[in-house]
């Protein structure tokens, strides 16, 4: 498998893009793609381990080893069923996934790790461009009816493991368009949304049935969801946004980082034109918290014009490289650099806000932080500590908070009589059913915001637990959880 | 299989029986179907059938497949019962079988010819599909088959069998898991001791198997299932050593943290719901509780903690002395392996870091045993067998011998190397007395330790061993780990520990042998719990191998063969050991931690030392909450069995072997000798000797070792002839400085483990005979001779020079397989020679002489030498020869062919092994280019 | 006797390996000394012996020699016929009186059903003091029978015959009894030319235990000594050695298989010879016996069918004749035509063997035993394990030499001379045209014409069977493919990991749940890839034929050479 010396011929490289100042110019995906021998030799670098930690470090579970294996030896179409068959999706993680196989992968002890979603995207963009990826319609249908609530990664994933079983599948989508945060919540340059129509075109001709903008528990309620379909599936999110409840929190310029992206994601699909208070040109804008999400804002922010981008985090700077007591691996808390970030910014650590200063209209015009330190007691969590003096003020016209989210809305699982965990994310315990047998729960919904990595997963694992809950059992892929790295 | 199956002869009526049975009526139309199946053989053998084809083709959504095995051991043994047996061949036309041990169990139950139809259609398939490349339909099928009978040979061989035709029907296995009521009816007389599943199991997995298939067959690419026995795959079969353990285990050595090796040693011991192993199917019971401090420290306990046998070679220089140097500083002891040491590394160096290993293994291919090198060890191991591949040879691939690994195993560089089978010098329980005898002699202080491989009978194999005086018995379990085996031996050879040190310890106590030896244990040794469970079997010792591999870094890439480890342990490339990262600490701290949970479990239990411990395996009970369809019907109490036996037999060592050393003739040398041994003084000595003078040279050398070190003493310093008949094993690692004659005759293993010194075997003068026509010293002389010199009067037995990595030899004849696996020295055979001459030569060599110069290709075995003509080199060498020969032995045949060199000298041929020889020349290469330098 | 079956423990377990060694008078000089001689030998080699816990009990030892007439003459109060005109048994007895006397009675009445005479009974003196705590406990009454031929006139192979059958008899109605001391009911010999006297004794203790060794009158020209080293501590009086024909120093690692076969050949036995006892004395080999003990009744049958002691030991030892390139075309279709009523009993093993009349010695095909001989210039062949088992001056030396792989080593006694390996087997190949025989009904799997029929398309799908049949995909990719391209099968590392077949929830195999023995200590695994000479994969199909028959019909057999086939046989791979 791979190459039996290939680590130790071959660099890793990183996927090729176009320079910040060029890219910054417009919305598209800035990559370039290598040259297929450039991927063989890439491939050609996994060591094939007896316990590849990769497929390990991979919520999903890709068989990685396999599909590098295949892909060096220039099998495309066969490293794509390899990757297809853990995968529904894998245009949408190898754009988006924060790659933790990659943190996993062996050679990353002793050298750059394999380019393993580099690999992946790779693989499934040649499927697509050479029409391997065909609708795979049912060959018979069991009868059985599925409803599946959200059209995000978790409830596509789902859908279409549940229609490969046989039965007739419905996603109900409250918005305009299929896809969920993959559609409004992730920016053009990360990936552009002709990536989600094309799969949804196979969806689609594979027999499932999509409903945009009807919002169960409104435009039908849920009674009538229940009466209507053999089993419902909950993959709603996890939308309820974190508020940053300090004064001045509602001075206009305040945004939520998730009202200003898909603002702009709309905007850009030509579905309406920008509102000013979403627009960053020539302000001084200020991106609240240090995440992906954060990170979308500046690589927005900086396409829109604006005048400056800085980037607050409240904790403290994380080191370069991995730390003794965060070994290889395990997930790295290490400093992070995004190709947003490399497009411009100023970033903060350490820092907390105080107050958001007003100019006296009602719009921002000012924060102001503190500094802070974590002190460290044994056995507990680090506690936050101001630094006395250490006040600073800083202008800014557009404050973004992109600080996460809480959980997800309750009222329609309410509506359906559902139990919550005591994180507020709706009970489905290992099996995802919830506590109403035909009812389960997948994807942030259940698990809290997470990876979209894990809400295909989660989406599979779910399918599995339906197609079980109806049929008796279930021959649709599970994931085997023993001895992993990643256990649930 | 067409010809046979539609033969037209009038000798011969083959018969096609279908084994199929009815999937809808499960086990009952399973067991109905075996039934019909004899009475449609017997009916169809009176009508004069006489070769029965069973048949598996077919299948279809209603009949699902009897396992090919099972379908075949009845029909052999029901006919048997019928008194029918002896009137039929049986044929198997099978989808089943793929691996060797699979064919090798249907030829152990009674099939004459098997006929593997799925794997001819799935290489078809796969040559059509272009998965397997370069090579036609026909010639891949018939690499499978050729694969397949080495394989079957392989197995074979390992009980010692030579020939296909008396291994059918043998029945040369052991069952696990399966219940005595099956085993009865289907695989008579089978040993089978846990218990386990029977026919209505088997018919739920097979009926399992089927559904899928079926299920599956709408799922459009679904791919076929994983696997995942070999390489870890979610979604395949489970680990121990997983991504979990693996992570959890390093992190908690590196970091030296309890609770997070704690976290580890739950995942590995909670099998008793993971269910992988024996060992995790039984819980502790009887609690009794004590203060933990009342139990003996965890500086006590390690001492009885071994690493196992690695050799350099298979791992990196970084890694073994790195375990070398963790297990010195506790008090425990690490293992050379079966590649030599460096003896650099016998003493202490600068830093106090002390490499030397304390257990010395000596294994078939006696890389590097010498005299100076068994001198060095605390314990010197016999490996019998290995775990991982028990019956077969150590195998070290080309890459990995560099000129550092090669000096040390006394090879030459990138000649790959394998080591035989079986110790030339054990063929039987008297040689490994003779053997233990020979390393007693080598050096008294250290214990000899015989390794055993677990499986049925290795109770009465330990008797035999305790008998034989070693110290120590280690019984290893099958799954132990191993640089490289072919992937049956890994999995379908041995049994687990669990069962071997339960049998040892219940077969030596009832012949209250049990105290006069210790019992040491390993195989997948990885936590506190496993420990505990084994002293509670009888063990007293305790061997850990990949848990510590993976505490110094190891991540289980199963690459070791492959020379490309990436964390630098198995592996010799220079640029890959750099990246080693393990250090002393990590595998202290292992052996740390799991003393400690095994002082937790002692103190629980009422222990307060391992000594009280041992062999009380009623504080042991199969877990009762086991709930699985398979594991229920194993009964684990054969295991848990103690002998009823007095009360003054001892259930764990107590007392020394007596070696009966003291009448050795060597301290009747020693004691003459000091001038030579300590003085460097020239001496010559003269004694009588017997058949029972053994191991002659061994004791003096190892005088002269602890003093002199490998160089000895100055050449010929101490000059001994003896009259008489030696004993076996005549001048065994005479080391450097000894000049050794018999003048009479001599037996076995004579020069075994040659270590420097001369010997002699010379003709009396009284004598009439013809020297090259009588036989003057016994088979397998020479085996893993090091250097030195022998000049033997007559003709040697079978195998001469097996597996000399050094010495120089004259010999006027000599039979079968001679200078078999030689990696160097050479050897002048001017006499006749036997069969198979040269097998598995990779070094080193040979000279022959024949009176018309002529010689029989057929001797040889030409697999890795040619024969060449002598050079003028090569011609001054053997003149030289020839007259150290005369100055020794008198030889009246070197006289006369030296006599008339010039016809006599074309006489000569050379065997020169082709690696070799490709080697001296990039050798001779480097060496031109070093001196331009 | 051997304890019983418990925990982990079996019997059937028991190994033994041993030291072993002859002397005979090539002149034919009849003297006590060479039994003390033989006794010497075995001293000699204690170091192959060994001992058990209490310090004195050996593994057992020896002496086979031929019958003193004349002591017998002297000592037996009644009238014995002339020499080898009657037959001396050696019997082991209960100690229990009761017992010893229904033993007695059964095997007397047998043999008087066999109409030959029971001349008398002799006790033999025995000094009990010398053995070991061990061996006491299981010591038998050692006594002689004496039997005649009765009133009718038999030849030699008759009276053996009837001897055989009384004995086998008798053994199999004792041993069903269900008496407790059945098991000590055994016949160390029973022959017109030898006597064996053996016991769990050191071989110092032989001739202390059994007085009589030591009477001047008790001479021989050929003693057979042997001493046993057994894996455990069990052993028992029986299996010590000499057997009755053989003894050997080695072990029979075929063993199993040989026991199988053995059963199985039973079903067709047919002799004129035996008439309906043949079904009487079956099994011939009785089960739980040593290796060495039951090829010794393997031999015993097979002199019953009327071949010769060298033959037999050609028949069950062949020499590595299938990759021979230069052997003897004779020779070979020898051993090819046996071959297919016989598989070799094969393992590491000096195999010593004597009638009276000949004594011998035979190596296994592998050479894997030490066996060396010395032949005197005063008329003496000493063969032992090792050289230098007697004081023998160097100028008294004719010849130094040492068996070899496969070689058989024989001496005739009555002629006084050693027969050369070559001689012996060019005899006895030369007996039958066995080539002709083998030319006219061997018939070679690549012989055999297509008839153009072809086995039928599998129905169902490729994909389904293999699933149903647990393939995965490493099966393909790890085991499959590597060996189809590679011609052997693919190499890995590290230990396995993963559950036992019994223990995994994943449905698994029927042949996972075995697993493969392996020699280790007894014997010695082998090297079929360095020594390819002796090893060979061809098998023989087709029914068996009566074993006492030696005819062509024995070798209608339909032979392959690799008996892995493939679908259509490639004509390559079938050469």
């Amino acid at each position: 498998m791979g190459k039996l010396r290939g680590f130790m011929e071959y660099e890793r490289i990183n996927e090729p893009v176009v320079a910040p100042d060029e890219r910054i110019q417009n919305y598209k995906e800035f990559t370039v793609a290598p040259k297929n021998e450039e991927l063989q030799k890439q491939g050609g670098r996994c060591m094939a381990c007896g316990v590849p930690f990769c497929h390990s470090g991979c919520p999903l579970g890709n068989l990685i080893p396999d599909f590098n294996d295949a892909v060096h030896k220039n099998e495309w179409e066969k490293a794509l069923t390899i990757l297809h068959s853990t995968n529904n999706f894998p245009e949408f993680t190898g754009r988006l996934c924060p790659a933790p196989c990659e943190e996993a992968c062996v050679l990353g002890i002793i050298n750059p790790p394999v380019s393993i979603e580099l690999i992946e995207k790779y693989i499934v963009e040649r499927g697509f461009s050479e029409g391997w990826i065909k609708p795979q319609p049912p060959e018979t249908r069991t009868g059985k009816t599925v409803a599946v609530i959200g059209s995000g990664p978790a409830g596509l994933a789902a859908a279409q493991q549940l229609n490969r079983a046989g039965h007739t599948v419905t996603v109900f989508e409250r918005d305009n368009k299929i896809g969920g945060l993959l559609r409004y919540g992730i920016p053009d340059f990360k990936m552009e949304k002709n990536v989600i129509d094309r799969r949804m075109e196979i969806l689609e001709a594979e027999g499932i049935i999509f409903k945009c903008e009807v919002e169960v528990g409104k435009t039908i309620n849920a009674e009538e969801i229940e009466k209507e379909f053999d089993a419902v599936v909950l993959c709603t999110g996890a939308s309820i946004k974190r508020e940053l409840p300090i004064p001045g929190a509602d001075l206009k310029g305040v945004t939520q980082a998730m009202d200003f992206l898909p603002h702009n994601n709309k905007a850009v699909d030509g579905q309406h034109k920008r509102d000013p208070k979403y627009l960053a040109k020539d302000r001084n804008v200020i991106v609240i918290g240090g995440g992906d999400t954060g990170s979308d804002c500046i690589g927005t922010s900086n396409r829109q014009g604006a005048k400056s981008v800085t980037n607050f985090e409240i904790m403290p700077k994380p080191a370069d490289g991995r730390t003794e007591d965060n070994p290889w691996p395990y997930w790295p808390f290490k400093l992070k650099t995004s190709s947003s970030h490399e497009e411009g910014s100023h970033r903060e650590w350490n820092i907390l806000t105080k107050e958001f200063i007003g100019d006296g209209k009602g719009n921002l015009k000012g924060l102001k932080t503190v500094e802070v330190a974590w002190k460290k007691i044994p056995g507990q969590r680090p506690q936050l500590v101001e630094l006395e003096g250490s006040e600073k003020e800083w202008p800014c016209e557009l404050a973004l908070l992109a600080l996460g989210f809480t959980g997800p809305e309750k009222s329609l699982p309410e509506q359906f009589g559902l139990t919550f965990d005591p994180r507020g994310n709706v009970k489905g315990e290992q099996q995802y059913q919830t506590n109403k047998p035909n009812i389960f729960a997948a994807g942030d919904a259940r698990r809290g915001q997470s990876l979209i990595v894990w809400a295909i997963s989660e989406g599979r694992e779910a399918a599995h637990q339906i197609d079980t809950y109806l049929m008796g059992s279930s021959d649709l892929p599970q994931k085997n959880i023993a001895g992993d790295l990643m256990a649930v | 299989m067409d010809k046979i199956k539609y033969i037209k002869h009038n000798d011969y009526k083959a018969v096609s029986i279908n084994t199929l049975y009815d999937v809808a009526k499960g086990h009952n139309g399973l067991e109905a179907a075996l039934d019909q199946m004899i009475v449609e053989i017997e009916k169809v053998v009176d009508d004069g059938a006489n070769i029965i084809i069973l048949s598996d083709r077919g299948v279809s959504p209603e009949k699902a497949p009897i396992p090919m095995l099972l379908a075949c051991s009845h029909a052999h043994h029901g006919l048997k019962k019928l008194k029918k047996r002896s009137l039929f061949g049986i044929i198997i036309e099978s989808a089943e079988p793929r691996e060797p041990h699979h064919f090798s169990l249907l030829f152990g139950y009674g099939a004459s010819a098997i006929n593997p139809y799925m794997v001819n259609e799935i290489i078809t398939h796969q040559v059509e599909n272009d998965i397997i490349q370069g090579i036609s339909v026909e010639k891949a099928i018939d690499n499978f088959n050729k694969a397949i009978a080495k394989g079957i040979v392989k197995v074979m061989n390992k009980i010692g069998i030579s020939t296909l035709h008396s291994y059918r029907g043998a029945q040369i296995f052991e069952a696990l898991g399966l219940n005595e009521k099956f085993i009865e009816t289907y695989f008579c007389k089978t040993a089978t001791r846990i218990e386990g599943i029977g026919l209505y199991e088997i018919e739920k997995e097979i009926n399992k198997r089927f559904h899928k298939a079926y299920s599956q067959e709408n799922l459009a690419g679904m791919p076929l299932e994983i696997g995942g026995d070999y390489r870890w795959r979610r979604d395949g079969e489970k680990h121990m050593l997983n991504p979990a353990s693996i992570a959890k285990l390093q992190q908690a050595v590196r970091q030296n943290k309890f609770e997070t090796y704690g976290v580890y040693s739950k995942l590995i011991n909670e099998q008793s719901e993971k269910l992988m192993t024996l060992r995790g199917m039984f819980e502790f019971s009887s609690f009794d509780p004590i203060p933990l401090e009342e139990v003996e420290p965890w500086t006590e306990i390690v001492k009885r903690f071994k690493t196992g046998a690695m050799s350099l070679g298979s791992i990196s220089a970084e890694a073994h002395e790195n375990l070398a140097i963790a297990m010195n500083r506790i008090g425990a002891k690490s293992n050379s392996g079966e590649g030599g040491e460096d003896p650099k590394r016998f003493q202490p160096d600068m830093d106090g870091n002390w490499k030397n290993s304390a257990i010395k293994q000596v294994a078939s291919g006696r890389f590097g045993v010498s005299s100076h090198y068994l001198s060095s060890a605390k314990e010197i191991q016999i490996k019998m067998a290995q775990g991982a591949k028990p019956g077969e040879g150590g195998q070290l691939p080309g890459p990995k011998v560099n000129p550092y690994i090669a000096s040390v195993r006394n090879s030459t560089p990138y000649v790959g190397l394998i080591s035989p089978p079986p110790h030339h010098d054990i063929y039987s329980i008297e040689d490994l007395a003779q053997l233990i005898y020979d390393l007693k002699n080598a050096n008294r202080e250290a214990r000899v330790n015989v390794q055993l491989v677990s499986e049925v009978g290795v109770g009465t194999i330990a008797a035999g061993v305790a008998k034989a005086k070693a110290d120590v018995i280690l019984i290893s379990g099958f799954d132990g780990g191993t640089g490289a085996s072919p992937l049956t031996s890994l999995k379908h050879a041995g049994l687990p520990w669990e069962l071997g040190i339960a049998e040892a310890q219940q077969t030596l106590v009832m012949n209250d042998l049990r105290s006069r030896i210790v019992l040491e244990c390993d195989g997948q040794m990885k936590t506190g719990r496993d420990v505990a469970i084994a002293c509670l079997l009888g063990a007293e010792e305790f061997g850990f191998s990949t848990a510590p591999l993976v505490a110094s870094g190891c991540i289980m890439m199963r690459a070791c063969h492959l020379n490309t480890c990436p964390v630098g342990i198995a592996t010799q490339d220079p640029e890959l050991r750099k990246n080693f990262k393990g250090k002393p600490e990590h595998v202290i701290n292992f052996m740390y931690f799991v003393a400690q949970e095994l002082r937790e479990i002692m103190a629980s239990l009422g222990f307060r030392s391992i000594n009280e411990m041992v062999g009380q395996s009623q504080k042991l009970n199969m877990n009762k909450a086991i709930n699985h369809y398979k594991a229920q019907g194993i009964d684990l109490s054969k295991i848990l069995y103690k002998p009823d036996v007095p009360d003054y037999v001892d259930t764990h060592n107590t007392k020394k072997q007596d070696h009966g050393l003291e009448k050795v003739l060597d301290f009747k040398i020693v004691s003459k000798a000091h001038t030579a041994i300590y003085r460097k003084d020239p001496q010559h000595l003269e004694f009588d000797i017997k058949n029972t003078n053994r191991s002659v040279g061994a004791i003096l050398s190892n005088e002269i070792s602890k003093i002199h070190g490998a160089n000895g003493l100055p050449e010929d310093t101490l000059s001994i002839h003896f009259k008489g008949t030696a004993g076996q094993s005549f001048g065994a690692f005479a080391t450097t400085g000894l000049f050794l004659k018999v003048i009479g005759n001599c037996n076995d293993y004579f020069g075994k483990g040659l270590s420097g010194g001369k010997l002699v075997a010379q003709v009396p003068k009284e004598a009439t005979f013809k020297a090259d026509e009588n036989i003057i010293i016994g088979n397998v002389a020479l085996y893993g001779a090091v250097t030195g010199e022998a000049y033997i009067n007559g003709v040697a037995g079978e195998r001469f020079c097996v597996r000399n990595s050094g010495a120089t030899a004259v010999v006027e004849g000599i039979g079968d397989h001679g200078c078999e696996y030689m990696t160097g020295g050479t050897a002048l055979v001017i006499g006749e020679f036997g069969r198979n001459f040269a097998a598995g030569m990779s070094g080193g060599i040979a000279y022959l002489y024949s009176d018309d110069g002529t010689f029989d290709d057929k001797k040889f075995n030409l697999e890795m030498v040619e024969l060449e003509d002598l050079t003028d080199k090569d011609f001054e060498k053997v003149q030289e020869l020839l007259n150290n020969h005369i100055d020794y032995t008198n030889s009246s045949r070197a006289k006369s062919i030296l006599k008339d060199w010039k016809e006599n000298s074309r006489k000569f041929i050379k065997v020169m092994p082709t690696d070799y020889k490709r080697a001296l020349e990039i050798l001779a290469k480097e060496a031109e280019e070093a001196k331009i330098d | 006797m051997l304890p019983e079956k418990q925990g982990l423990y079996s019997p059937e377990n028991e190994h033994d390996n041993c030291g072993a060694g002859f002397i005979c008078s090539l002149q034919g000089k009849k003297t006590n000394d060479i039994i003390h001689k033989a006794l010497d030998i075995l001293v000699k080699l204690e170091h192959r012996g060994a001992v058990s816990a209490d310090g004195k009990t050996g593994d057992g030892a020896g002496i086979l020699i031929e019958i003193p007439h004349d002591f017998f003459v002297k000592k037996c109060d009644f009238k014995l016929p002339e020499f080898h005109e009657y037959a001396v048994g050696m019997v082991f007895l209960p100690q229990k009186e009761n017992q010893m006397d229904f033993c007695i009675q059964t095997f007397e009445g047998e043999i008087k059903r066999q109409g030959l005479e029971v001349l008398g009974w002799r006790a033999v003196p025995v000094d009990q003091s010398q053995v070991g705590a061990i061996a006491a406990q299981t010591e038998p009454e050692v006594r002689q029978i004496f039997v005649g031929k009765g009133q009718k006139q038999l030849s030699e192979q008759e009276f053996n015959t009837k001897l055989y059958i009384a004995r086998k008899v008798a053994e199999h109605h004792i041993q069903g009894s269900k008496l407790s001391q059945a098991n000590y009911f055994y016949l160390p010999s029973f022959s017109t030319h030898t006597l064996i006297y053996k016991g769990l004794l050191t071989p110092e203790d032989i001739n202390a235990y059994y007085k009589d060794l030591n009477d001047p009158l008790v001479v021989t020209r050929l003693a057979l000594v042997h001493q046993r080293f057994s894996t455990n501590t069990f052993p028992t009086w029986d299996l010590a050695q000499p057997f009755r024909y053989m003894c050997h120093n080695g072990e029979i690692n075929t063993f199993r298989g040989n026991y199988s076969r053995m059963q199985t050949r039973e079903e067709l036995f047919k002799s004129d010879a035996f008439g309906d006892d043949i079904k009487k004395i079956l099994p011939v080999v009785l089960p739980a016996k040593s290796d060495s003990s039951s090829m010794d009744m393997a031999v015993e049958l097979l002199l019953a069918t009327g071949r010769s002691l060298p033959e037999v030991m050609m028949m069950m030892v062949p020499e590595a004749w299938e990759r021979h390139l230069s052997m003897d075309d004779d020779k070979k279709a020898f051993y090819e035509y046996n071959a297919c009523i016989m598989e070799p009993w094969d393992g590491p093993a000096s195999i010593p063997f004597t009638d009276g009349k000949y004594i011998g010695a035979l190596l296994d095909r592998n050479g894997l035993r030490p066996s060396r001989y010395t032949v005197t210039k005063d008329g003496y062949v000493v063969m032992s394990s090792e050289a230098g088992v007697l004081d023998i001056e160097p100028d008294n030396v004719e010849k130094h030499g040492r068996l070899e792989p496969g070689r058989m080593f024989l001496v005739n006694m009555d002629e006084g001379r050693i027969i050369e390996d070559g001689e012996i087997k060019k005899e006895i190949v030369g007996k039958k045209p066995y080539r002709k025989w083998l030319d006219q009904n061997l018939l070679e799997l690549k012989e055999v014409p297509y008839t153009g029929n072809k086995t039928p398309v599998e129905k169902e799908n490729f994909e389904t069977r293999l699933r149903l049949f647990g393939y995965t995909q490493e099966d393909m990719k790890t085991i499959i493919n590597p060996m189809s391209v590679n011609a052997k099968e693919a190499i890995g590392s590290m230990g396995t990991d993963t559950p036992l077949a019994v223990l995994s929830d994943r449905p698994q195999l029927i042949y996972n749940y075995f697993k493969q023995l392996f020699a280790q200590v007894t014997n010695p695994p082998l090297d079929g890839i360095r020594e390819e000479i002796v090893t060979d994969t061809s098998l023989s199909i087709g029914s068996d034929h009566n074993i006492f028959d030696v005819v062509p019909e024995q070798c209608k057999k339909l032979r392959i050479q690799n008996p892995v086939i493939s679908n259509e046989d490639w004509t390559r791979s079938n050469t």
